[in-house]
Formats: C-alpha cells, structure tokens, sequence
C-alpha cells in the first residue's frame, strides 16, 4: 500500500516536470492513467495528499494544480461525493474561508472551477494558465453547487473521521536542498509502514485484563504411602458344598414345611457361619413364603440379620406382608429379643385391629382378635411397648370385641397399668 | 482329584498369592480340575496372576478387558436367579481398583459406592479395602462429604476391634489429615499431622504432609525445611524428586517468585519422565501410579503464564485441557495465554523501528525535517476470519474467545445464588465463581473488542460492571471495554455515561465487603514485599484503571470536537500527576488538541519535553 521509488519518481514527473505543467490537464491524465492502472490510484492518492499537506514538499502553485487535478480525475466517473479524497477539497476550502485574506488561493480557485457542473473548457487548460486565471480572479468563488460530505453527519463513525494527518512539520532552519526533499518524500509515502498511511487519531487505550487472581489453584502432590493391592478370589471349596446344600434347602423350604431334622440343619449351620444367611439366596422379597412355611428358620435368619443395616429392608417386607398365625408369632419372638424402631409396631398394631375389624368371617375373626389380644397383652407385660402411645386405639378395639374374653382381659389389663401409670405419676 | 485334595491345593495356591509368587500360583490354578460354579473364580484368580507375575507383558487395560468379560459370563450364568453382588464383590473392587490406577476416578467411585452399601456380609479384610479404596478416591477428586462417612465408618469399626486395627492406624491418620486439609479444618489437620508423625515416623509422606499445612499456612520457611528433610525415597514407589520439584514450584508461585517456580516446575516435569521411563517393565500400575505428567503440567503452564510467557504456558495448558477439560478455571487461563501470545506480538509491533512511545521517527533535516507519531498504539481491530471460531488450538484471539465460551459453560447460572461446588480438577473445587466469572467476562469483552465485534462485547462488558460481587478493577474494566464497543457501534452518548464520573464513583464506592477485604489482601502482600518479586505488571490496580478513564473520556472529546472540554479535563488531571508519571496516551492527546488547534509549534515542544522526561535517569525520584 505504499509507493515504490519508481512510482514516486513516475508521479513526480508527472505532476513537475516541465513539460507537464505547460500541457494541458487531458494531457496530464493520460499520461498518468498511462503509467498507473486503477488499482494503484488510492495509493498515489494518499502519497498526493501527504504532498499537498506540506507545503515544503511541494512548494510550486503549478504542481499543487496538478496534484489536485489528479486527486479529482481519479474518481472523475464517480459522483463527487463518493470521491475519497473530498475531505482534502472540504478543508482547503474550509481554510480559505476562515482565512480573512480578500485574495482568492489557486487551489481554492481550481476546486470551484472543476467542481462546477458546468466546466467544460478548463481540461483544456495547463496548470500553469489556470494560475494565472486565479491572480486575476476577484470574486469569491461559490461552492454552494457543492456538497461536501460532513465528517459528522451521523452515518460516519465519530472515531474514524476524527483522524489527522501523523505528519507533523517540523523545520529547523530554512536550508534547503532538493536531494534532501526528494528523500524526504521517499520515506515518507514508501515502505510497508509508510507514514502517509497512518492517520493519527485520540487515541482510546483498551488495557489488557489483568491475570485471574487464585491462590489455591496449583496442586500439591503428596507421596501416596498407602497401597492399594488386587484381592485373591476366594475358593470356598468345602464350605461351599455345605453353603449350596443350605441354598438348595432354603429353595424348598420356600415352598412347604421341612423335616424337623432339616430345620434343625440349616438352623445350625446359620448359627456356625452367619455370614451365611447373605449368599443362600434369601432376598427380601422371598421372606414371606418363608415365614408362611417355615417361621423358626425365618426367625433365625432375621435375629442374625438384627446387626445389619440391611435389616430395615427384611423388617420393611415382614410388618407389611398379609397377617396370619406365623407372621405373628415371628414378630412377637422377634420383639421380645431384638430392640425394633417404634413407629414399626405402631404400623403392625394398627395393621393388626384393621385387619380384624374388617374380617368378614365371624369365626376366623374371632380367632384373630384372640390371637391380636394374646399379642398384645405379651407386648404390654413385657414392656416392649408404651401403653400411652396407642390407648386410645387399644381401649376402642376392645370394646368393639368386648364379647370375647381376651378382649375384656385386655381392657383390664390395660386400666391396670393406666391407673398404675396414674398413680406414679400422682 | 478329590475334595480334600482340592482343598490343599487352593490353599497352597493362596499361600503363593500372599506371598507374590504370581508365576508359581499360576501353574498351581492351572493344574486344577474344579467343577463349572468354581471354574470361574479359579479363572479370575489366573487372569490377576497372569498381570502380576513378573515379565507380564500384559497391560492394565488388558487386565480391565479379561475381568469384564468374566464378570460378564457370571451374569449370564446368574440370569435365573437374582443377580448376587455379594458373590462378586472381590471382582467388582479388582474392577475398581484398575479404573483407580488409570485414574478412572469416577468410574472406580460409582463401582466402590455399590460395594459400600453391601459392605456388611463381606470379609473384613475386603471390607478395608474397599473402604480404603474409596477414601482414596473420594480424596483424590476432592469429594469431601463422601470421604467423610467412610472415615467415620472405618472409625466406629476399628473402635469396635482396637486390637487387630492397629495396623491401619497410620493409614487412617493420613486419610484424616488429608481430609481436613481439603476441608480447611486448619485445627484438626495439625492434631492430625501430630497423629501421623508420632505413629509413622518421619517418613516421606508424613514430612510432606506436614511442609504442603504449613504451605497452606503461607509458612514457606518452615514448609520448605520439612521438604529438605523429607526422605528421598518411599516404600510406595514414588518418585519424591519430582513431587519435591513439583512442591517447591507451588511455594514460589504462592510467593510470586515466578521465574523460580520455572524452574523448579521445569525439574519436576523432567524428573517425573526420567521416573516413569525407569520404572520396573511389565507391571504397568506402577508406571501409572507414579505419574502425575498431566498435574506438573497444569501447575507448570500456569506458573509459566504468569513469568510471562505465554506461548510456553499455552502449550502446557491445551496439553492438560485434554486430561481436565471440565475446568473452567483451565479454560480461563488458556484464553489468557493466547491472548498474553497476541498482547506480545503487539507490543513487538508498537514499538518495532520506533524513536519512542509517541515518535515514530524524525526524517529529514534543515526545512524538510519532520516528526512522524506513532500511530501503532491505536487500537486496529484485527480482521476476524470471517468471524468464524477457530476450533485448533493456536493462541488467537478466535481460539481465545471459544475457550471463554467453554468456561462461561461450565460455570452455573449467574443468578443461581448459595453454595457452589464446581469442579476443578486437578486442583479442589470452586466453592465460589464470582471472581472467576468476572475475569472471563472481562477477558470476553477485551477478545470480542480485539476482534472487532463491538455488539458481542458490549453484552460482557456490561454485565462485568454491573456484577457487584466483582473486583472493583474489573468492574471498571467492564465500563471502558463497553464505552469503546458503544463509540465503536456509534453510540456515543451511552459511551460518555460509562466513562462519566459519577458513574466511575458509583462503581467504586459500591465495593462490597467482601471486595474490601479483597483489596486488603492485596495491599498487605503489596506492603512487605517479598524480595525478588516480579514487578507487578500484570496486576491493574483500581487506580490504573481510573486514570485510563480519565484519558479515553479526553478521547471521547476529542472525537466529539469537543476539543476545549477535552483540553480541560486533561490539564486537571496531569495536574494530579508529576513529569514522570505522565503516560504516552496523555501526551498523545495533548498533542492531538494542539495540532486539530493549530498549534504545531505547541505540539512539537510537548513531544520535545516527553522526549527529555524519558532520558532523565529513574534514580532522581
């Protein structure tokens, strides 16, 4: 984007040399459209311009025609105001009409005439001719045909257009020489960061984002002292006969009563190994059927359970399973040696007075309530539960089945150890 | 054979098991004729002796792969009947174990957490291994509410059989001391420490556990004296060098000595490959145990980053990104890198073939002299590839604002408030993201800016200085990206509001309690500084960021031709500042008004005067 010595020098003499400033303007650009093709226009511009700007650089009125003449027939097809450079046109006009000198500049002069719809004879005209004309001129030059694109007229992005020129003159003392000058415009519009490509703008400082702040973010490493080493399999070769003997056992036993002598077995075996109870194969699930069919084994199994954390799921399972003669007589066995969570035989209780209030068979609840009183009453001596908590439930479930003889003994009972409770407590 | 026989033989087997005799326990499984239910367990006893026995070329995931695949075939032939964990709790912990040593640690947690709930019918002596293996993996991912319940379980049991536990104590203490450290229970770390020392000794890793509390305490004195006296070998195989390395690496970066922490980092990445290339062939859970590659590499690309150099620390950390990509903390600091990449290049470029800061160069002599500025400062948008995100890793800008986007990912919801527990490995999870979500909001805004997307930064930064849980110097941060991104969208009006003074005051007064006691930290390392400390470049105090307010709304004036205000507010501040103090961009601005003025001469004596400050000697203030 900048010039070649070349190019400047083909520049130079198109906008200086002698011959050049006696022809005529046609005759300038052709010979420039002759060395430059339009691609490379902008870039001759912007080295025009940084010309233009300084005066030292260029000092002749003549070749400053020329240069502006140049700048306008670049874009001559186009509409004025789409020209890129026009905002070099709009402050040398805007400089002249600030400036309180009556006298009329050639370059204003040339911009009024060239700009003009009607101007017609001027290309015809050499730069040096169109000085003259300038000198002779009187009237101030009218512009109104002209309209500038403002620099803020809103469309334009404010930062952009409020640039200048990074050119700054900056003589010491009035010598002169022309290889100086000619090397002075070299490094000025030449090289990949020729000055006459940057424009210097207010600048607006975007700081970088500080590092993120963390004090705890890198990792420590310990030695790890402790090792961690791969488990041999077990083989349980003579145990395990006895283990799948029991399992095939507890397979039946899910299905019907065993031999006493069988019982006997597996209750004994159990009682050897208890860790046994968790690889025969009893599930939660499959505790019913062997309450229903074998509760004495059920029974052993749930009081070696009583250590785990797995009991909650058998104990879960066994309060909620249908009521009946052996699921009763596990939970009394089993509550009178292993301390069980409250609200558990609250549920069974009120589980057991429902299931005998809405039994439809008279005879059969006749033996449930007998057998829910017996229950009960074994609950009460034993202390295993608070007679205060269900008092109220008891004493109406007793009344209810007051006919039958347990109830009324379980009423008496239960006012015994009500006024007993009185009593102390009075 | 028969049974009794059977029975001698498995015991015989066992007994060379114990004794690590793998080679010897093979030929023994393999002469046994046993029926189908215990082929299958006799098989997984081969497959373990197989790996173990010395010369295995066999592997960890080989290992992996065969004990699958048995455990697949006990299923199938258990399709009937209910499937019976307890029958395979020694597979599923051998399982655990594997995914342990190749670091799989939530694999190895989900299988070990199964094996916790049933832990009661099982062996003892499994029971502790299970329960140790899991503590260990808990600890190692940071999971202290896990590693909690274990450790009380193992507690109440070994209170219940003190005699035979007494071997596990010291393990225990370790497990404890672990603990409270992640838990920050400072207290009961040191009585634990105590606890450790007394019942191991002064071992390696009771020293270390001691030097990385004192470490935590910001004692480095102390915690680099236990490191010195610390043992150089473990009976664990690991490589103390490099986790020595690797420590003292951490201790200098915590005391800001980054150029040190290179170094000692650099030595443990070097030390951890000499380690692993010198660790026994063939049985490969070694080599992996005492690898901690992708940790040192992390630590390293951090430390690298804030010694200023980016480049290096981007490798380091897109290396690591591969290992811990559920970081957002790792994703911050990769953008921070790529853009610390771009920031230098920059740099290079702003002041390559300049005369100074503002000058550029003076060409020519006698009339034709002239003085051109450097211009390089401005800010140039580079053109974003058709504002497509760049998915290589390469430290760009494109690539800087997807690592963004992946932490900004990570982190929950802004408006959902109470505790939070973000992930962070390999280091402890983030209690607290709102620092964290104000650096990348501030990084956001600073790429997208730098990218030339004015609309996509405006939306960070606005949130930054609206976050009022944020730093105060990223808060402002917030309000210059965004009045740049609102110039830029020609929004000049709502550009001044963000750089107005009341605005700014709001900002700084609204500093929240937890912000201030952020700032005394600050303050009070800044008090007694640490000799040798790297100049504090890369902080950008609130003071820093206010007086670059200051001169962008000068600029801001400026572009508004608003040249007197400009000139005005500009003097007032140079006012408050001395000649050395004042920076490029106020000198540039002042030479702007001057020249848009007119007054070429003026600017050209400013540029003379800045040019004489710069010459003067630093020692005269």
């Amino acid at each position: 984007m900048a010039l070649s010595n070349k190019e400047l020098d083909q520049i130079l003499h198109i906008i200086s040399s002698e011959t050049s400033l006696s022809s005529n303007l046609d005759a300038i650009a052709l010979s420039f459209h002759k060395d430059f093709n339009r691609s490379e226009h902008f870039k001759v511009g912007m080295a025009l311009i940084t010309l233009l700007q300084n005066k030292d650089l260029l000092e002749r009125p003549a070749e400053r025609i020329a240069a502006l003449y140049l700048l306008f027939e670049m874009y001559r097809s186009e509409s004025f105001s789409v020209n890129p450079f026009a905002p070099l046109f709009h402050s040398l006009v805007q400089e002249s009409n600030t400036n309180s000198n009556s006298k009329v500049s050639p370059e204003v002069f040339f911009i009024s005439l060239i700009t003009s719809p009607s101007a017609r004879d001027i290309f015809k005209m050499n730069p040096n001719q169109i000085i003259r004309a300038a000198q002779e001129c009187t009237t101030k030059p009218d512009f109104r045909h002209l309209r500038f694109t403002s620099p803020h007229n809103g469309k334009c992005n404010a930062k952009i257009t409020s640039g200048t020129s990074a050119i700054i003159p900056d003589s010491e003392n009035e010598d002169k020489s022309v290889t100086e000058q000619k090397d002075v415009v070299l490094s000025l519009v030449s090289g990949s960061h020729a000055p006459s490509l940057s424009t210097f703008e207010p600048a607006f400082v975007r700081p970088p984002p500080p590092l993120h702040e963390d004090s705890s973010e890198l990792l420590w490493l310990n030695p790890n002292s402790c090792e961690y080493t791969f488990e041999w399999e077990p083989l349980f070769v003579s145990n395990n006969t006895t283990e799948m003997e029991i399992r095939k056992l507890i397979g039946k036993a899910l299905k019907g009563t065993l031999p006493q002598q069988q019982q006997n077995f597996i209750r004994e075996e159990i009682n050897k190994n208890p860790k046994m109870i968790y690889h025969i194969g009893l599930t939660p699930s499959k505790l019913p059927a062997l309450v229903e069919s074998n509760c004495k084994i059920a029974l052993e199994v749930l009081l070696h359970l009583s250590q785990s954390n797995q009991l909650t799921e058998y104990f879960t399972v066994l309060v909620n399973m249908e009521l009946s003669v052996h699921s009763m007589e596990v939970m009394n066995e089993l509550l009178g040696r292993v301390v069980l969570p409250p609200e558990y035989i609250h549920h069974y209780i009120t589980k057991c007075i429902t299931h005998c209030e809405n039994c439809k068979d008279r005879l059969i609840q006749h033996r449930f309530v007998r057998l829910v009183c017996v229950f009960l009453s074994s609950l009460i001596r034993n202390n295993i539960i608070d007679v205060k908590d269900l008092f109220i439930e008891v004493q109406a479930f007793c009344i209810d089945f007051s006919r039958i003889r347990e109830a009324a003994g379980l009423f008496r009972l239960l006012k015994q150890m009500d006024n007993g409770g009185t009593e102390l407590a009075s | 054979m028969t049974g009794e026989e059977t029975i001698n033989t498995v015991e015989i087997a066992k007994g060379q098991f114990d004794e690590g005799r793998y080679s010897e326990c093979l030929t023994t499984l393999n002469s046994m004729k046993t029926s189908t239910a215990l082929n299958i367990k006799v098989q997984l006893n081969i497959i373990l002796c197989t790996y173990l026995k010395k010369g295995s070329e066999h592997d960890l995931e080989w290992l992996l792969e065969n004990l699958y695949s048995v455990e697949g075939k006990m299923n199938k032939e258990s399709e009937e009947e209910e499937i019976d964990e307890v029958e395979k709790a020694v597979l599923l912990y051998n399982i655990a174990l594997v995914h342990f040593q190749t670091k799989n640690f939530d694999k190895a947690v989900v299988i070990l957490e199964k094996l916790f709930k049933l832990i009661e019918p099982l062996e003892e002596g499994l029971v502790y291994k299970i329960c140790f293996l899991l503590v260990e993996c808990y600890l190692s991912t940071y999971q202290t509410e896990g590693a909690a319940i274990v450790v009380y379980y193992l507690d109440k049991q070994m209170s219940a059989k003190s005699a035979e536990s007494e071997i596990h104590k010291a393990r225990m203490h370790q497990y404890k001391t672990r603990l409270f450290a992640q838990q920050k229970c400072l207290k009961a770390c040191k009585r634990e420490i105590k606890n450790v020392l007394s019942v191991s000794g002064t071992t390696a890793s009771s020293l270390f556990l001691k030097s990385e509390f004192e470490y935590l305490r910001n004692n480095f004195k102390k915690s680099c004296k236990l490191l010195n006296s610390a043992p150089k070998t473990c009976p664990s195989k690991e490589h103390i060098p490099t986790l020595y390395y690797n420590n003292f690496g951490c201790m200098h970066f915590k005391m800001k000595k980054y150029n040190l922490g290179v170094l000692y980092l650099s030595q443990a990445l070097e030390a951890n490959t000499k380690a692993v290339k010198a660790a026994p062939q063939g049985c490969n859970s070694t080599m992996y145990s005492i690898n901690h590659h992708y940790q040192i590499l992390y630590n390293y690309g951090i430390v690298l980053l804030h010694a200023g150099q980016p480049k290096a620390a981007f490798n380091c950390l897109s290396q690591a990104a591969t290992v811990y990509s559920r970081n957002p903390r790792l994703w911050l600091r990769i953008a921070e890198c790529a853009i610390g990449v771009v920031k230098q290049s920059q740099e290079i470029e702003q002041i390559q073939n300049c005369k100074s800061s503002t000058v550029k160069a003076i060409v020519g002599s006698g009339i034709y002299r002239k003085t051109i500025l450097n211009t390089n400062f401005q800010n140039h948008p580079k053109k974003c590839s058709a504002g497509l995100l760049s998915e290589d890793p390469t430290p760009s800008l494109t690539y800087a604002a997807l690592c963004l986007n992946n932490a900004l990912e990570l982190l929950p919801p802004s408006n959902s408030g109470g505790p939070v527990n973000i992930s962070a490995l390999p280091a402890a999870p983030l209690k607290d993201v709102s620092k964290l979500r104000a650096s990348i909001l501030c990084n956001q805004a600073y790429v997208w800016l730098g990218l030339g997307d004015p609309l996509q930064a405006l939306k960070p930064a606005q949130e930054l200085f609206s976050l009022t849980s944020a730093p105060v110097n990223l808060r402002l941060l917030g309000s210059v990206y965004a009045a740049e991104a609102l110039i830029l969208l020609n929004r000049n009006n709502e550009a001044t509001n963000c750089l107005a003074p009341e605005f700014v005051g709001a900002i700084i007064n609204s500093t929240n309690c937890q912000n201030k006691t952020y700032e005394d930290d600050a303050s009070s390392t800044g008090s007694s500084p640490i000799p040798g400390k790297v100049p504090a470049n890369q902080e950008t105090t609130v003071q820093d960021v206010h007086n670059i307010i200051i001169l962008n709304s000068v600029a801001l004036y400026c572009m508004k031709r608003d040249l007197n205000r400009a000139k005005r507010i500009l003097a007032q501040h140079l006012s408050t500042l001395n000649d050395m103090e004042v920076p490029a961009q106020a000198t540039m601005l002042l030479v702007y008004i001057e020249l848009r003025q007119g007054n070429t001469e003026a600017a050209l004596s400013i540029l003379k005067q800045q040019q004489i400050n710069l010459q003067l000697p630093t020692s005269t203030t």
